[in-house]
């Protein structure tokens, strides 16, 4: 339990004692974030229901207009404009609140020794189930617009699992950053914007033409692709798993290095 | 198995001012040689300063000292929140820290809600947290109010619900910070009798107090902790022991340990 210059080595092997400890504490994090959820609601009538009408109006609106703006048939823009953003929701919703990962359960942390990352996943627990909400909006929408729900629907579940994990696995270094560093959170929620307009969800890469490169080398595209495309009836093409996988290893062994390295210093920054 | 091994375990708090704290400055200060100094005049406050000693089941550990001694850090410590920055320290067993009762509680969920959630922050499975509610319930005659949201308990419901949460699931080591006594007349009665047992029950108890009298009481061994140093480390017979005897017996083996820092 000492501190001491360790090696890289060290460092992963404590951070992934750290990260799978979290993951199996699962009872505490899928309680605890059901628990937000449930505590934060329980006196509005329409509790996270209300979320889910707003989406469905922004969505509504928007898509009308971006389509408007793009000279594309509604039909053709809504479905893809409407999952590409309850899926960014979801992913800046779990990043922005990664800032106050653990400063917001420090009474927890002060008093009791969890694995870190049990944390974090209470938070990405509490946006998946807001998600869940705002998925009714987006089956709303695919039937409305012809596409309805089909077999290959099922493949956006395991998009929603890696971009789960990879929320998670980015939770974790801008949470101890965040805990760190108090003028971070911040950077983060303008960094979120700019990639929001970055990224396509608005727009489709195809507009790009020749700056294609833009999107292809955006690893967010890849990322909601893989929840996007089976959802409009296409199969993910390889290179978005792999853009995927290739996220999942290199944000896997940074929050490991990370948590390993930093992880006794945590409760000092409180 | 329980153990406390602490061997020279030094914790420092750095004391962050305004700008240590701030990316911005972090990194003006790196881009510029670092010569808009902020580096190098980081307080440092030594909250234990080399403190050692070893326990094992059957041991009371009086924590004795003023406020700011390091009590409390050294509680935390052993619940492992603050590791060490230099020098050893192995806990062994399962630790309960009664330092917050309120741990985890919630103002707008029910007396059930909380139970299970304190169930789940101490690590427990769903289907092991719901155990403890009927254990809870019979001990804290809640009844109808466990299913009321929390903020319409009294003061004094409040604090037996968290009373009884905290001290529903046995532990190998027990971390308290002054000795609990809640409610009225009647119940604390009941209360002492549930703590007793409680203790009774854990191998390792570690009380941190103001007072020199309870210590006495409860604790076979004593320590005075004073701007983070052991001042006195010394072990006497309690005058109320709070200890399960099948435990005392078999602490004879670690009872020489205690004497290397007299």
């Amino acid at each position: 339990m000492t501190l001491s210059a360790c090696s890289i080595g060290t460092s992963l092997a404590r951070g992934a004692h750290e990260m799978l400890g979290a993951v199996a504490l699962r009872d505490t994090w899928i309680y605890s974030g059901l628990q937000d959820i449930r505590l934060r609601y329980r006196r509005s009538f329409l509790g996270p229901w209300w979320l889910t009408l707003s989406t469905a109006i922004t969505i509504a609106v928007l898509g009308l207009l971006w389509s408007q703006i793009f000279g594309m048939e509604i039909a053709d823009y809504l479905p893809y404009f409407a999952i590409g953003h309850v899926v960014w929701t979801w992913i800046s919703a779990q990043l922005n609140d990664a800032c106050a990962g653990f400063t917001q359960f420090e009474h927890i942390i002060k008093q009791t020794r969890l694995p870190y990352p049990t944390y974090l996943l209470r938070l990405s627990m509490r946006h998946t189930l807001i998600l869940a909400h705002n998925a009714i909006v987006i089956a709303v929408v695919l039937l409305l617009c012809g596409i309805g729900l089909h077999a290959l629907s099922w493949l956006a579940v395991i998009g929603v699992g890696a971009v789960f994990a990879i929320c998670v696995l980015l939770a974790v270094p801008i949470a101890i950053c965040c805990t760190r560093f108090r003028d971070l959170p911040p950077l983060v929620a303008s960094g979120l914007q700019v990639l929001f307009f970055l990224t396509p969800i608005l727009w489709q890469p195809g507009a790009l033409r020749s700056a294609a490169w833009m999107a292809e080398l955006n690893p967010l595209f890849h990322w909601i692709a893989l929840i996007r495309e089976p959802l409009l009836g296409r199969v993910p093409s390889a290179t978005h798993y792999a853009w995927t996988v290739a996220s999942l290893a290199v944000l896997g062994t940074l929050a490991v290095w990370l948590l390993g390295r930093q992880r006794d210093r945590i409760a000092y920054w409180m | 198995m329980a153990s406390i091994d602490a061997d020279r375990i030094v914790v420092e708090f750095p004391m962050y001012r305004v700008g240590h704290q701030s990316f911005k400055r972090q990194l003006l200060q790196s881009a510029t040689g670092g010569r808009i100094g902020l580096r190098g005049d980081l307080t440092v406050v030594r909250a234990l300063d080399e403190v050692s000693f070893r326990l094992g089941p059957g041991d009371r550990l009086g924590l004795w000292g003023h406020n700011g001694a390091g009590k409390t850090t050294l509680l935390r410590a052993i619940a492992g929140v603050y590791p060490p920055v230099s020098g050893r320290l192995d806990v062994l067993g399962r630790i309960a820290s009664l330092i917050d009762l309120n741990l985890g509680m919630d103002g707008d969920a029910s007396g059930i809600e909380n139970i299970r959630m304190r169930g789940v922050l101490l690590g427990l499975s769903r289907r092991e947290a719901d155990r403890l509610l009927d254990d809870v319930a019979a001990f804290t005659e809640l009844g109808a109010f466990l299913s009321m949201p929390l903020r319409t308990y009294s003061s004094g419901m409040h604090m037996r619900l968290g009373f009884a949460i905290s001290t529903a699931v046995d532990a190998d080591i027990v971390l308290m910070d002054e000795w609990l006594s809640v409610g009225d007349v009647d119940f604390q009665k009941r209360a002492q009798d549930r703590l007793t047992n409680f203790l009774a029950r854990s191998k390792i108890l570690v009380l941190a107090s103001h007072s020199e009298q309870l210590l006495r009481d409860v604790c076979n061994r004593i320590i005075r902790l004073e701007h983070g140093r052991i001042e006195h480390d010394w072990e006497q017979r309690p005058l109320h022991p709070v200890c399960d005897p099948a435990a005392r017996s078999d602490r004879k083996g670690t009872l020489h340990h205690a004497d290397r820092h007299e």
